[in-house]
């Protein structure tokens, strides 16, 4: 009797595995982040070559994003040269100004200052988060990095970078994407900012 | 069909879902909501990201079929007070968190004040079935 249970119970337990990998598969989930994408030299460092891929999914209204900036900063000045590094957007639903940050992120990058952009969205974040005006300040910064006013408004104006920065959303969350800061490293998945301090510093000894 | 038997079939059924729609996604994400606790950081977060969806899922549903019911009732009412002082030191210590994790990120989201009063109504229910002694009837 108790050993038809117990076999009952491995039964179960298998018949939940198969349903847990058929869950998944229904999700449409991919395993890992695709590399080739049109636009990623204008946001990325480093030889798509390289042994060691970094892919960052950053929401630029998200305050741990801005926390782990040092430690990505970090982490690439000690892996260099062997390391690729590529932001990609995941503005988040419920932050206001996101959306429109990683649209001004992307008319500079097309500028070749995508960089500069993300650094001072990221590090200054405190000067525009809270206000209505946010785009007032993000102006102040295209003037400060000396953008080309008329194609940068032309970009401005575009309806079709926003529904890309929106395309690259409905891909993270394809790859089970459902916050910021999340990473992919070498395929690997850390969410926040406590696991991809962990992840970084696990593989950089 | 006893109340006792509703009340089992249905706890045993909220932990299986809650486990469950925790594994259909990475486990990175699980682990991110555990580490917002700040009670487990690094591997231990990592393992018990995990092991818990795991056994949620399995003695979920070894409770909501009746098998080996006093223990699965003894290992979810485990995990339930686990919730419940994990959430309880969340507010001592005036954590902020949005989202419990207790269904992973995609389909249902909870604050921990909703999840708090929902699993000790889960608590006292786990009482009831744990001291009532006619183990068949549940």
């Amino acid at each position: 009797m108790n050993q038809n249970r117990l076999l009952f119970a491995v039964l179960i337990i298998l018949v939940l595995i198969a349903a847990v990998n058929v869950g998944r598969r229904l999700a449409g989930r991919n395993p890992y982040p695709v590399f080739e994408k049109k636009d990623a030299a204008l946001r990325s460092q480093g030889s798509p070559e390289a042994p060691i891929k970094l892919i960052e999914y950053i929401d630029y209204q998200c305050d741990h994003c801005a926390q782990v900036l040092p430690l990505i900063d970090e982490y690439i000045a000690k892996r260099h040269p062997n390391i690729y590094f590529e932001v990609r957007y995941y503005p988040l639903r419920g932050n206001r100004h996101s959306l429109r940050a990683a649209h001004y992120a992307d008319c500079a990058a097309r500028q070749g200052k995508f960089w500069m952009v993300h650094r001072l969205l990221l590090e200054r974040q405190a000067e525009w988060m809270g206000r209505d005006d946010a785009e007032t300040v993000f102006q102040e910064y295209m003037n400060q990095i000396r953008v080309e006013p008329e194609p940068f408004s032309a970009c401005l104006a575009d309806e079709t970078v926003e529904k890309n920065i929106l395309a690259e959303r409905q891909e993270a969350a394809e790859l089970g994407v459902t916050s910021t800061p999340t990473i992919f490293l070498n395929g690997v998945m850390a969410v926040g900012e406590e696991s991809i301090r962990h992840l970084l510093e696990k593989t950089s000894s | 069909m006893t109340i006792f038997r509703v009340a089992r079939v249905g706890v045993g059924l909220f932990f299986a879902l809650s486990g469950y729609l925790k594994l259909l996604e990475p486990t990175a994400n699980f682990r991110a909501a555990v580490e917002s606790y700040r009670i487990l950081q690094g591997e231990p977060a990592l393992w018990f990201a995990r092991a818990l969806p795991w056994i949620e899922l399995i003695f979920g549903v070894y409770l909501a079929i009746g098998l080996w019911k006093r223990l699965s009732l003894g290992v979810l009412w485990t995990i339930n007070t686990v919730f419940i002082v994990a959430l309880v030191s969340v507010f001592w210590r005036g954590i902020a968190i949005q989202d419990c994790g207790c269904f992973g990120q995609s389909l249902f989201s909870f604050t921990p004040g909703h999840m708090l009063v929902n699993d000790i109504f889960l608590w006292f229910l786990f009482l009831m079935l744990f001291l009532n002694r006619k183990g068949e009837a549940i």
